[in-house]
């Protein structure tokens, strides 16, 4: 990639970062939506001993819903705001992919710790592979990332689309969530760590298939060559 | 430079425009006319590549960063960025010198340098959307409306702009303004 | 060819009554719900995946024969697998109980299910026909590799596998007698040959459709009115 490529991915990124500083009601709205889906979940299980597994998939499903709220935001914004045409005009499709994609999975990396940490304090379950748990969310962040800009992308232009995101950005990542919640029941019990292993691995090939097709799917859409 | 070959575009089963052949050259100056709704801003965006033809191709300048510069009503600006951030960032982006100071006087826009998107009215924005469309020199400029929103000062402002560029640049200018023909070397009519 | 298709079916649904029971099943009588499910879930897991690889076509081509292709392959894989789907639930019921287990098999079904329902749902928001081909297109393309691992990864991997109801390996092992293989081959012959004439028809249907729209650019009025607008409306250029 020449150095051209970095400074227009780099120009995205601090755009999106400037914009996000600066309007503090986006960032606000999802730290507040990553506090109440973790609070909801652990609520609906106070009282009752949490398996290894019941964990895992809570946690999964809670990064899941935090991260489809937050990042479908990124192409759907320019829209309404009515600036998606400008960064058409101004840069070439892998750069405004890469720059979104990186942006989020900055964005969902500090989501994910902050809903993990919050999920382990609410729930007090214990966690036996901190390692395999960190890589694994960390993988994690980075495919829901990938996955959930692109899905902004093609839904941006589109009807309905505050609906839509879920209806199409979910089943993608049912199988991502399936991983990772391999995983995350190896982490959290200590039991079965090849397959733990070998669930963060899924996590992990997962992130390269998405991030090696998807900015040709993006430049496919997003203009006229 | 830029042109069309049987472009159409079609809404469900309505043809806004079919067959439609072009070739645009420096110093030309085409002005699309038509009634409201007849597909002037919807040619503009399939010149832009914004949006895709129904059918036909368009040929278009290679990098279309440095090779079109398009300016419409219905684009916006960010809220969050000022003035000279946005022409610094289209920089950035296109590769090209900001030259921020040059295009805000040119536009008269200078006063406003630091100013916000959201701070800025409805004519500052377009003066904006024209430095930025003007910014990297392109061939081949697209005006989407250019005088709506502008006071009288605009209104002389974007005859500066053209003026100034027609020798080396291919302008296409979708307009229901009477005052904008005398800018045409071609006129193209949508519509019945 | 529809009465010919239709006399193969009810032949070979004769013929299912007529095989032995396969005995690997609490219900054996009632297992024969498998000559129809086993074909239609191969049959849809092949629409599925060749509607990917069309959508992928048709992105690298623009080529619109691909869109339609893809666009009929998806829906034909969609009933296909709604028919899979209502056949499992019937037979989670009956043999193993209640109508859902949350069976590895039945669970990464019903995400293929979904991620097909998807695809229509993105179409809906679509009413600009280039857009909704692309979008729909590119996520279309986007499914192949979640398909593939929910069909053939997901269910296989062993600590998925050991907890499923479903009975590992009895195809691969070859549990089922040859009279039953011989049922169940035919209805997947006779569901493939009918879901590919109804593919068929779909795409020729939408190849027709944009040819009429193409010639005289308004269907809706073209049919009922000699007054019918032509709407290649007039482009002049004046020098």
């Amino acid at each position: 990639m020449s150095s051209n490529w970095g400074n227009e991915i780099r120009a995205v990124i601090r755009k999106e970062l400037c914009t996000e500083m600066r309007n503090k009601s986006a960032t606000f709205t999802a730290v507040m939506l990553s506090v109440t889906t973790v609070f909801t979940l652990a609520f609906a299980f106070y009282g009752r001993q949490l398996t290894g597994d019941g964990a895992a998939g809570m946690l999964w499903a809670a990064l899941l819903f935090a991260g489809v709220g937050t990042l479908t935001r990124a192409f759907i914004a320019e829209e309404e705001q009515g600036t998606g045409d400008l960064l058409r005009m101004w840069a070439r499709p892998h750069a405004v992919y890469w720059g979104k994609a990186i942006f989020a999975f900055g964005q969902m990396a500090l989501t994910g710790f902050l809903v993990a940490a919050l999920f382990l304090l609410l729930t007090g379950v214990g966690v036996a592979t901190p390692l395999m748990l960190f890589v694994s969310l960390l993988g994690g962040a980075a495919a829901l990332s990938g996955t959930v800009t692109l899905v902004s992308a093609m839904i941006a232009r589109g009807s309905n689309r505050g609906t839509l995101a879920g209806v199409v950005a979910l089943p993608l990542l049912l199988p991502l969530i399936a991983l990772g919640v391999t995983a995350g029941r190896s982490a959290f019990e200590g039991l079965a760590t090849s397959s733990g292993w070998a669930g963060t691995a899924g996590v992990w090939l997962y992130t390269l298939l998405v991030f090696a097709t998807a900015p040709y799917q993006f430049a496919a859409i997003w203009r006229e060559p | 430079m830029i042109g069309c070959e049987q472009l159409g575009k079609r809404y469900g089963t309505r043809w806004l425009f079919r067959h439609l052949d072009l070739d645009l050259q420096p110093g030309d100056c085409l002005l699309v006319l038509g009634s409201n709704g007849a597909g002037k801003s919807t040619l503009l965006k399939l010149f832009a590549g914004i949006i895709p033809a129904s059918e036909g191709t368009v040929q278009r300048p290679a990098d279309p960063r440095t090779g079109i510069g398009y300016a419409a009503l219905d684009q916006s600006v960010y809220p969050v960025l000022t003035v000279r951030e946005h022409l610094e960032l289209a920089a950035e982006l296109r590769g090209c010198a900001p030259r921020a100071d040059e295009l805000l006087e040119e536009v008269g826009l200078s006063y406003a340098a630091e100013f916000p998107g959201r701070h800025l009215s409805t004519g500052m924005r377009a003066r904006l959307k024209f430095a930025l469309a003007i910014q990297a020199e392109p061939p081949v400029i697209l005006f989407d409306e250019p005088g709506a929103g502008l006071d009288a000062a605009g209104r002389a402002m974007i005859g500066k702009v053209i003026e100034k560029r027609r020798a080396k640049t291919a302008f296409i200018l979708a307009t229901n303004d009477p005052e904008e023909r005398r800018f045409a070397t071609h006129e193209l009519e949508l519509g019945e | 060819m529809k009465w010919l298709l239709l006399l193969g079916m009810i032949v070979a649904t004769v013929f299912s009554y007529q095989v032995a029971p396969a005995k690997d099943f609490p219900q054996p009588e009632l297992a024969r719900i498998i000559f129809f499910h086993l074909p239609c879930a191969y049959a849809t897991a092949g629409f599925s995946i060749f509607a990917a690889i069309a959508s992928w076509r048709y992105l690298a081509k623009r080529d619109w024969i691909w869109e339609f292709r893809a666009h009929a392959a998806t829906e034909m894989a969609l009933t296909l697998g709604c028919a899979t789907m209502i056949t499992g639930i019937l037979f989670s019921k009956v043999q193993w109980g209640s109508w859902w287990h949350w069976d590895a098999r039945q669970t990464s079904f019903l995400i293929v299910l979904l991620l097909l329902g998807a695809y229509f749902a993105i179409r809906m928001a679509f009413e600009e026909e280039v857009s909704r081909a692309r979008v729909s297109a590119a996520y279309s393309s986007l499914t192949l590799l979640p398909i593939l691992f929910l069909i053939f990864v997901f269910p296989k991997l062993p600590q998925v596998a050991k907890n499923s109801l479903h009975p590992q390996g009895v195809v691969a092992k070859g549990r089922f007698s040859p009279d039953y293989w011989s049922v169940i081959l035919t209805v997947f012959v006779l569901v493939l040959i009918t879901a590919i004439w109804l593919y068929k028809m779909h795409v020729r249907t939408s190849v027709l459709t944009q040819s009429l729209r193409d010639q005289d650019g308004n269907l809706e009025d073209s049919g009922r009115s000699t007054t019918a607008r032509r709407v290649d409306q007039s482009v002049s250029v004046h020098e």
